[in-house]
């Protein structure tokens, strides 16, 4: 991975990694981030202000990384007893999770630390402005959860994480890369023309309902809107149908999609991609920059 | 007297009132949950919460620092129960956190509630800061929210984290795996040593802090005191309520009504009509058309009395108002059937309770048509009856009925004002059509001192008209009367 993840990262004030599957590779990047934000630091003479990480949505599985000094990390009290960064607790977040409440805390040493932070998306942006406000953290990185449902509302950017343990064909990992993309990048209600005939969905945007929309004779609906990409649950299949008879889907809330990450391992299921190809075959279908994940693999921790 | 029952709040429109409170830390909170009413012997105490309930409301006092500040306390209780001083004990980091930024706090609601009642002047609640604990665990005196276990609580402790930072540097500089290896092995030893003196550290610091225990809890209750007083005083501002005067056995009520009430109404455009009375020991009989307002005024007595009680400024223009042993009332519409008992049955045994209970100690008495459940004939001999023995007691006791010869001259009458009729008799020669929502717009809800000839009025057959009963039905009902 090179560097300009850190460089396209850097205009978000929240980052959020969200990977399609398990094994998607976003501890990796995470770590990437972290490293590459230190090195920036040390290489620059006007110092950048503080990075923050956290996590949401994770259920039982935290990522552990390391963190350094003067960065901050917001984690539940239970985990954060093992960590063993020195560190000053500046804010309990009334935010509680399974392993207790949200702690922000800023690392005095570098460190290992879990990262259990909210159970839900609604806290996390609470969590996000008071980091901003009160800390005046630059940038703050969110540890996503592979739950589709994380990904708009994460309010900043979002890079996308997919591994090969999504699936053992490598077109189908890409076509789903560029699916998700492809939802990320729907056009805002604003840019909805004025003669559509319009059905507003204020839940999930699931297959049957796009369906039934698609085939119904009576009214010809041409376009459908939606909240967010977080709501929207369709397959490929079924939204090229809607499109191809002249539909459009349009959100209220847009998704910052800054890149994808991929990772052409597949831990513990026995095979991997090549990486080349794996590369080039989502380069081809999404119009964001891809980054392989495994280049920077020599990062300590 | 004991508290309420949540059914019995409900009621009479207190759970109403009470929900209005908002106090803002969770020791305020905690108390507004435990709000009961003082015991008669504790009428001076209760003379000071409602003299401080007035001036926080009242005096003009700036309070808008307490908005700032009051957010910051989080409950601490549970470390402050763990400073017993006992060998062993330690406190942990986030905890260590809290209990650093609750001082702060207290700090800060010091100084402002020195300023505040430099012109508020409530009396019995101190908040004293608490500097000593603070420099515990500020010892560098900061004064900043954020808590770690410094360094200069302990050199050993600097020189462990000397070695550590060390460490760190080394792994972020080598490449060489063995010696990544090696560092690995020493940072993890390093830590262990760290995280044993940090525990030293935090035993110590709670111990320190253990010396203070006492100066945490009387703070705590003071705490919980203000932002309770705080909250009843906003409630008294939001709705103009009145502190009422102390008497020794009368109730004197002018304009008094039940937010509740007036919030149910508001949402039909209208507005409660407050109602005024004087009550001395002995009985009261209540008299009025059906859906005339006895029964809103019955509570709204029985509300103004409990929340009196309780420390509340009264929702009245003016009140003198007694401290009572029991407070019991027995409504239609609260009677459960329970015990295989019809709701006769139930309000009959009822009645016996609270007879006993008005023999033991000074009571306000409130029941609403008493034995309106049975025949007329025995029903009106059974409220006759419970109005004599009521008045024979030195309790004060309020009966409403529809029943004819229960009003006595020897009682205090009150009836309310009922259908204006000239109104009614206006519309129906100008063939109107009645309709229900007419209701509120034709009757009076005022009470009015009473004489017991005209106690009981006629205005069934009106409210029967103004409900759409089919006329023919009336026509024959006429025939009866």
């Amino acid at each position: 991975m090179q560097n300009d993840l850190f460089s396209l990262c850097r205009p978000y004030p929240v980052v959020s990694l969200v990977g399609l599957s398990k094994s998607a590779g976003k501890t990796t990047v995470l770590k990437h981030l972290i490293h590459a934000y230190k090195r920036y630091t040390k290489s620059n003479a006007q110092a950048l202000p503080p990075l923050a990480v956290t996590s949401v949505g994770q259920g039982g599985v935290f990522p552990e990384i390391r963190i350094y000094k003067g960065m901050y990390a917001a984690t539940a009290a239970g985990v954060l007893r093992d960590c063993d960064f020195t560190r000053r607790i500046v804010h309990t977040t009334g935010i509680s999770t399974p392993l207790g409440e949200v702690i922000v805390a800023e690392a005095l040493s570098d460190g290992r630390v879990s990262l259990a932070g909210p159970s839900v998306n609604s806290q996390l942006g609470e969590l996000c402005r008071y980091m901003r406000a009160e800390i005046g953290a630059g940038q703050i990185l969110v540890d996503g959860s592979g739950d589709r449902r994380t990904f708009a509302q994460a309010s900043g950017g979002v890079i996308l994480c997919a591994g090969a343990a999504l699936n053992r064909d490598i077109n189908a990992v890409a076509a789903e890369c560029a699916h998700i993309c492809r939802l990320m990048n729907l056009p805002l209600e604003a840019e909805c023309r004025e003669d559509a005939v319009i059905r507003r969905i204020s839940g999930a945007l699931t297959d049957e309902i796009l369906g039934e929309i698609t085939d119904c004779a009576d009214i010809k609906i041409t376009a459908v809107i939606a909240a967010d990409m977080s709501k929207i649950f369709v397959k490929s299949a079924v939204l090229d149908r809607f499109l191809h008879r002249g539909g459009k889907i349009y959100v209220n809330k847009p998704a910052d999609l800054i890149a994808a990450a991929l990772n052409p391992t597949a831990p513990g299921l026995g095979y991997a991609f090549d990486r080349a190809e794996f590369l080039a075959a989502v380069r081809d279908r999404v119009s964001v920059p891809v980054f392989d994940v495994e280049e920077h693999e020599t990062v300590y921790g | 007297m004991k508290r309420f029952t949540d059914k019995q709040l409900r009621t009479v429109g207190a759970a109403y009132a009470l929900n209005k409170l908002t106090p803002v830390t969770p020791y305020g909170r905690d108390a507004a949950r435990h709000i009961a009413p003082f015991l008669k012997a504790q009428a001076g105490a209760l003379a000071i919460e409602l003299e401080n309930v007035e001036r926080a409301a009242f005096s003009g006092a700036d309070n808008s620092a307490f908005t700032r500040i009051l957010p910051k306390f989080r409950d601490i209780r549970g470390s402050v129960k763990k400073l017993t001083g006992e060998e062993g004990k330690a406190l942990g980091e986030v905890e260590l956190f809290e209990v650093k930024s609750f001082l702060l706090a207290l700090s800060e609601l010091a100084e402002a509630y020195a300023r505040f009642n430099g012109s508020a002047g409530l009396t019995g609640i101190g908040i004293a800061p608490m500097e000593d604990a603070l420099l515990v665990l500020d010892p560098e005196r900061t004064r900043l929210r954020s808590f770690y276990v410094n360094e200069k609580y302990s050199e050993k402790l600097r020189i462990i984290r000397e070695k550590k930072l060390i460490i760190d540097a080394g792994l972020n500089a080598v490449n060489n795996a063995e010696t990544l290896k090696e560092l690995e092995r020493e940072r993890l030893k390093i830590v262990a040593e760290e995280e044993e003196e940090e525990l030293a550290v935090r035993t110590a610091l709670t111990f320190r802090l253990a010396t203070h225990k006492m100066d945490f809890d009387v703070n705590i209750d003071a705490l919980a005191r203000l932002d309770l007083t705080l909250a009843k005083a906003s409630l008294a501002r939001e709705y103009g309520c009145v502190k009422a005067s102390i008497t020794e056995n009368t109730i004197m009520l002018k304009d008094v009504y039940s937010p509740e009430a007036d919030a149910a109404l508001k949402e039909r455009g209208g507005r409660v009509t407050p109602v005024s009375l004087s009550l001395a020991p002995g009985t009261a009989v209540l008299t009025g058309a059906n859906m005339g307002g006895k029964s809103v005024a019955l509570k709204t007595v029985a509300l103004n009395c409990y929340l009196f009680q309780c420390g509340f400024l009264v929702f009245a223009a003016e009140a003198g108002l007694p401290l009572f042993d029991n407070i019991d009332f027995i409504f239609d519409d609260e009677q459960s059937v329970y015990s295989g008992l019809s709701s006769f049955g139930a309000e009959m045994s009822n009645v016996n309770a609270l007879l006993e209970r008005a023999l033991n100690g000074f009571s306000l008495i409130i029941l609403d048509e008493p034995a309106r459940g049975t025949n007329p004939r025995e029903g009106r001999a059974i409220a006759a009856g419970l109005a004599a023995c009521l008045n024979g007691l030195s309790s004060i006791s309020i009966l409403s009925t529809h029943y004819d010869n229960v009003a006595k001259e020897e009682y205090n009458c009150y009836m309310a004002a009922g259908l204006k009729k000239e109104l009614l008799a206006a519309l129906e020669s100008d063939k109107k059509r009645l309709s229900p929502e007419m209701i509120p717009g034709l009757m009076d809800y005022r009470l009015i001192k009473a004489q017991p000839a005209d106690s009981v009025p006629n205005d069934a057959l009106g409210i029967c008209k103004l409900l759409g009963v089919c006329p023919s039905l009336l026509n024959l009902v006429e025939k009866f009367l």
